[in-house]
């Protein structure tokens, strides 16, 4: 395995991007990584920088305006990069699916690698999509 | 005076957000700069906005109980509630003692679970890293009481139009009473470093002043009001169980960051000293009356939610599907405020004074 | 909720608001309802001590005036009403025009989620709009992804399971999956019916041969062989019975065989692909015209289907239309096609009718010599029933479209004087709910034509002998979808009943009938073909790639080229085309 891909799984560096949800999926992103499930010692690192990310972790159903925001993050990303999607709306629209504005899933804007379920997502469900997302990122990686 | 002095008359758009580390959310922000200060601010929001409003018109207006409460994750349980006292009114359901009771309990449990989270990410946004870690160690005590209540951390869900659909027994009350103590116990700990820690003065003591006259003009609620010293309260209305219990809104008369940094902070200990008094005072019977009409009329809903003022003005004509339901959140009074104040202060200000009004876009733009 | 009623008066509410300013209320929010062409606002302060509600009611157009002068908070309110209503606040102080909640531009120039926007709202599964488009719900989604994957055979039967002419279809059908596409708003639908030809076309060689069940010893007729009556046939013929067709010309195909121009519709295709489905359903074609029914049972047929097309073409009701040189479309068409002559038809021709015949006859009269072909038509080209394509096709080749124009009378003499009267729409609507055209006073102006041909629609031309019950314009009356007439045993369908109609539209009719008349005859209809989940092919990962294939268009004969003589115009796909083109599908049967 290469150096960098190791380094790179060692601590994948997660970009999150809230398009459209609740909030209850995002905080329980940050509670993920805060002292009691603290992903951060596995050594996940929340970044707000897409450029550095490897991880994209988008909650929420998509929506015209956060879709073009969402993409463009997505283009930012460098490769290899994995998607999770947290939360019932950011997988199929979920409550929201018939709300006027909003259009389904994210992967109705871009291709999600992971889809971690509930409403909201429970902290150790995120943890275990992420540690299903290092896995897909492995592969991408060549690993 | 020549030409190379003259002082450059440049100014330069900033675009904050939507994507940026300290907002949890995506709202942009875009920001007029001349030499470092800010001199307007143009709001552009529409990243969450889903359509609810028109959604409820849509749908069984039963279903929209669990629509609301996805309005917010953070506040979940009081749209839930408003929501569920506007068509208790509209269809003529009393609600029992002991659910309005219950009702205020997981209310105040909201608050306390939305102001710690937000001290966290206020101390986040001053870098102040260690300290958001503690506090949102803290914050798990309350989620671990959500879950054992309902079985979910966040979407308590046990709000139902006629009452609650979930009682507490014994063992759950005295659970409540001691995660309580735990919790005041930590914040006690905690509390010092807000009231003098420097660093955390340095960066809010001054910032993002709000006078009491401007903040009534523009409107201003929740703990941005009560920062510059509105003793402005919904919860004084007296719904649900609040007329029986003994309370005096939080002011600080400074109007600053701090103020509202301060106002939040000791909603905290107000909140959990309710939940014990009202843990107390909670009689014994049933927890929901059971409503058989259609909503019918027009009212309007005002509850205090973390951030303020939460109204709903439902309408119904006597179908399942509701005419309108018109959802105002807090942060939507407080956008006006938060254009105004942060104009004339630093680049570097912008992150504490955005948080300080607690802007949640999820609600704002439903 | 205690409200002060103010009733669109700009200036007294504004009086209103400021009292309440001075009382140091606090600005809450507006509700705005809707109600149709009108508005009602009620804004909502707060004084502390109670809430104070203004209602404002005003109409859509003339919007509401902002307060924003006032309380300037209320421009996020007032925004957001503008936004969700549509409706203009004049004197906003930060305008944001429409465009604060609700995204100013789409995401992408075409993009999934710009043509879900407008649609309904998806629920469950899900035929495909292609498919719900199709009058014989012919599984457009199914075959198109067939052909994406490379399943040409498999895509054929698909076809076959609902139509029995993809080839035919493939070239003349009127497409109507292809308006239901979603990616149809961007002028740009997959072209579903290119992609049945391109099956078709690459299977010739193919033997397709579906089993027949076993022999059930009853005995259909079918009189006519239509696309309806082809299509009763071979899925009787699969089901077991023996059909017999009567085609009083000999040869089967119909309309598809007489008034559908060769260079639409090649002969060598028509021909193949009827004989290889009379094959396949071992069905039997008598070449003689059928007088009674009656006969027809004594005979030992247990059932009748008819369809015997509409063949008697309707009359101007003018003066001078019965003198040499005024032919009916009909007449031509099939004097090409069926008996192969070159009618002579002069050089300047009038075609009058606004149908696809009436396009059709003026594209034959290019390739027949006629330099100056004029169609007309007395509505506008917006009720136009003639399909787009054809209109365009025909203009491509030099035919004229005069619109607003209906014949007043016809001078004999050669050449012909035609007298024509100028048109207006007329704001009443008749009971298709197109606007009425009259006339227009004082137009009237002639021409000279050396043909004129008449393509203003079709009548039934029911044998005396028959004895069936017609509506009132002489169609054949049937009592329920499946085409059952008053008489025992008979079924109907195709052009014969209730209007002349399209070949897909024959094909429904013709394969509901069969299916009734399989269970009169003691079977249980048809088999419908049952959803099968592993058709649930994964969800494609990234829109963009299917947003990114450009569409393929097949190529067509330069005009200049095609009115030298009858040669298909229309060109195929290639093999890379087609499965690019039907890799651009959406895929919203089980997307949505």
């Amino acid at each position: 395995m290469r150096l960098v891909t190791r380094a790179r799984l060692k601590s994948p560096w997660i970009l999150h991007f809230d398009c459209g949800s609740c909030n209850g999926c995002d905080i329980e992103i940050l509670a993920a990584l805060t002292p009691k499930f603290d992903a951060e010692r596995l050594g996940v690192v929340n970044i707000g920088d897409p450029k550095q990310a490897d991880v994209i972790v988008v909650t929420g159903p998509a929506n015209p305006r956060s879709a073009r925001a969402l993409r463009s993050l997505y283009e930012q990303t460098p490769d290899p990069k994995v998607v999770v999607a947290v939360g019932a709306c950011a997988a199929t629209g979920g409550v929201f699916r018939n709300c006027e504005n909003v259009f389904g899933g994210v992967d109705k804007v871009i291709p999600v690698d992971v889809y971690v379920p509930g409403c909201a997502a429970r902290p150790e469900q995120i943890i275990d999509g992420l540690l299903l997302a290092l896995r897909k990122l492995k592969e991408k990686d060549g690993g | 005076m020549n030409e190379t002095e003259q002082p450059v008359e440049v100014n330069t758009v900033i675009p904050f957000g939507p994507q940026h580390p300290v907002l949890p959310e995506p709202i942009q922000l875009r920001f007029t700069i001349h030499q470092d200060k800010v001199v307007g601010v143009v709001p552009n929001i529409g990243y969450i906005h889903r359509g609810i409003e028109k959604a409820c018109e849509l749908n069984d207006y039963k279903k929209n109980v669990s629509l609301c409460e996805r309005v917010c994750g953070i506040c979940n349980f009081m749209h839930a509630m408003a929501y569920c006292e506007a068509v208790e009114e509209l269809t003529d359901t009393e609600v029992p003692d002991r659910a309005k009771y219950l009702r205020v309990v997981w209310s105040e449990l909201s608050r306390l679970q939305s102001h710690l989270l937000w001290l966290g990410l206020f101390a986040d946004s001053i870098g102040f890293e260690s300290l958001f870690m503690h506090i949102w160690r803290d914050r798990e005590i309350v989620l671990s009481l959500n879950e054992k209540t309902s079985g979910h951390r966040i979407h308590l869900s046990t709000c139902a139009i006629g009452g609650v659909n979930k009682d507490m027994d014994k063992g759950l009350i005295s659970e409540y009473k001691s995660g309580m103590e735990l919790l005041e116990r930590r914040i006690r700990e905690l509390a010092p470093v807000f009231y003098k820690d420097r660093s955390v003065k340095d960066r809010t003591v001054g910032k993002g002043v709000l006078p009491k006259k401007r903040a009534m003009l523009l409107g201003a609620v929740g703990p941005t009001a009560r920062g510059s010293g509105i003793p402005q309260d919904m919860r004084r209305l007296g719904y649900e169980a609040y007329s029986n219990l003994d309370f005096e809104p939080v002011v600080h008369d400074e109007g600053d960051v701090h103020a509202r940094l301060l106002v939040r902070l000791e909603e905290v200990f107000q909140s959990i000293r309710l939940i014990k008094e009202c843990l107390e005072k909670m009689p014994e019977g049933p927890v929901m009356n059971k409503n058989r009409r259609f909503p019918n009329g027009a009212t309007v809903v005002r509850i205090e939610q973390p951030r303020g003022e939460l109204f709903y003005n439902v309408m119904g004509n006597g179908t399942k599907r509701l005419r309108r339901c018109r959802i105002r959140t807090p942060t939507l009074a407080n956008i006006p405020a938060l254009v105004d104040i942060l104009v004339g202060y630093d680049v570097s200000d912008i992150a504490p004074i955005v948080m300080s009004v607690d802007p949640c876009i999820s609600c704002t733009e439903r | 909720m205690t409200a002060q009623r103010i009733v669109s008066d700009g200036g007294v509410f504004l009086e209103k608001v400021r009292e309440l300013r001075e009382r140091d209320a606090r600005f809450i929010t507006i509700t705005v309802i809707d109600c149709g062409d009108r508005i009602e606002a009620v804004y909502h302060f707060d004084t502390g001590s109670e809430l104070v509600n203004l209602r404002l009611e005003v109409p859509k157009e003339e919007g509401l005036p902002s307060i924003t002068s006032v309380y300037s908070a209320a421009f996020v309110a007032e925004n957001e009403v503008q936004d969700q209503y549509k409706i203009k606040v004049s004197g906003l102080s930060l305008d944001l025009k429409g465009r604060m909640l609700k995204s100013d531009a789409p995401v992408l120039a075409v993009s999934i989620p710009s043509a879900l926007e407008g649609g309904t709202q998806p629920t469950g599964r899900k035929l495909g709009r292609c498919r719900e488009s199709c009058p014989a719900m012919v599984n457009v989604p199914k075959y198109v992804r067939q052909i994406a994957a490379g399943d040409i055979e498999g895509a054929y039967n698909t076809i076959l399971e609902r139509a029995p002419f993809p080839a035919i279809l493939g070239r003349v059908c009127f497409a109507a999956c292809e308006r239901g596409c979603r990616q149809y708003r961007d002028e740009r639908p997959v072209r579903c019916r290119l992609l049945k030809r391109y099956a078709a076309d690459s299977l010739v060689q193919l033997k397709q041969r579906r089993e027949r069940a076993k022999p059930t010893g009853k005995r259909v007729a079918v009189v006519g062989g239509g696309p309806a009556g082809l299509t009763a046939a071979y899925y009787l013929g699969l089901l077991g019975h023996e059909v017999t067709v009567f085609e009083k010309r000999g040869v089967c195909g119909g309309a598809m065989l007489a008034y559908i121009p060769r260079f639409r519709l090649p002969q060598n295709v028509l021909d193949a692909e009827i004989a290889a489905r009379i094959e396949e359903a071992g069905i039997r074609v008598e070449a003689r015209e059928v007088e009674s029914l009656e006969n027809l049972f004594r005979q030992g047929f247990d059932a009748v289907f008819v369809a015997i097309g509409a063949q008697k073409g309707l009359k101007l009701m003018i003066e001078g239309e019965d003198s040499p040189g005024v032919y009916d479309v009909m007449e031509i068409l099939s004097e090409i096609n069926v008996y192969g002559r070159r009618p002579e038809v002069g050089k300047i021709v009038a075609v009058i009718g606004g149908g696809d015949g009436a396009v059709d006859a003026a594209r034959v009269c290019r390739r027949l010599g006629a330099e100056s072909v004029t169609v007309f038509y007395r509505r506008s080209r917006e009720e136009m029933p003639a399909s787009l394509d054809q209109v365009e096709a025909a203009m491509a080749e030099g035919v004229d479209f005069m619109c607003l124009a209906s014949p007043v009378r016809i001078i004999p003499g050669k050449p012909l004087k035609v007298v024509f009267q100028k048109m207006q729409l007329a704001q009443e609507k008749d009971e298709k709910g197109r606007r009425k055209p009259v006339p227009l006073p004082g137009s009237e102006f002639t021409i000279e034509a050396d043909t004129v041909i008449r393509a203003i629609g079709q009548r039934v031309d029911l044998p005396k002998g028959f004895n069936l019950e017609v509506d009132e314009r002489g169609f054949v009356a049937t009592k329920d979808k499946a085409g059952a007439t008053s008489m025992k045993g008979v079924w109907a369908g195709g052009d014969a009943v209730v209007r002349p109609k399209s070949v897909i539209e024959g094909i429904k009719e013709g394969r509901a009938a069969a299916s009734a008349i399989d269970k009169y005859l003691g079977g249980s209809g048809i088999p419908e073909p049952v959803v099968d989940e592993s058709e649930l092919v994964p969800r494609p990962h990234d829109a963009s790639e299917i947003l990114g294939i450009e569409p393929a268009t097949p190529k067509c004969l330069e005009p200049t080229v095609r009115i030298k003589g009858f040669d298909e115009v229309e060109g195929g796909f290639e093999r890379d085309d087609a499965t690019r083109e039907a890799s651009r599908c959406w895929r919203c049967d089980w997307n949505e």
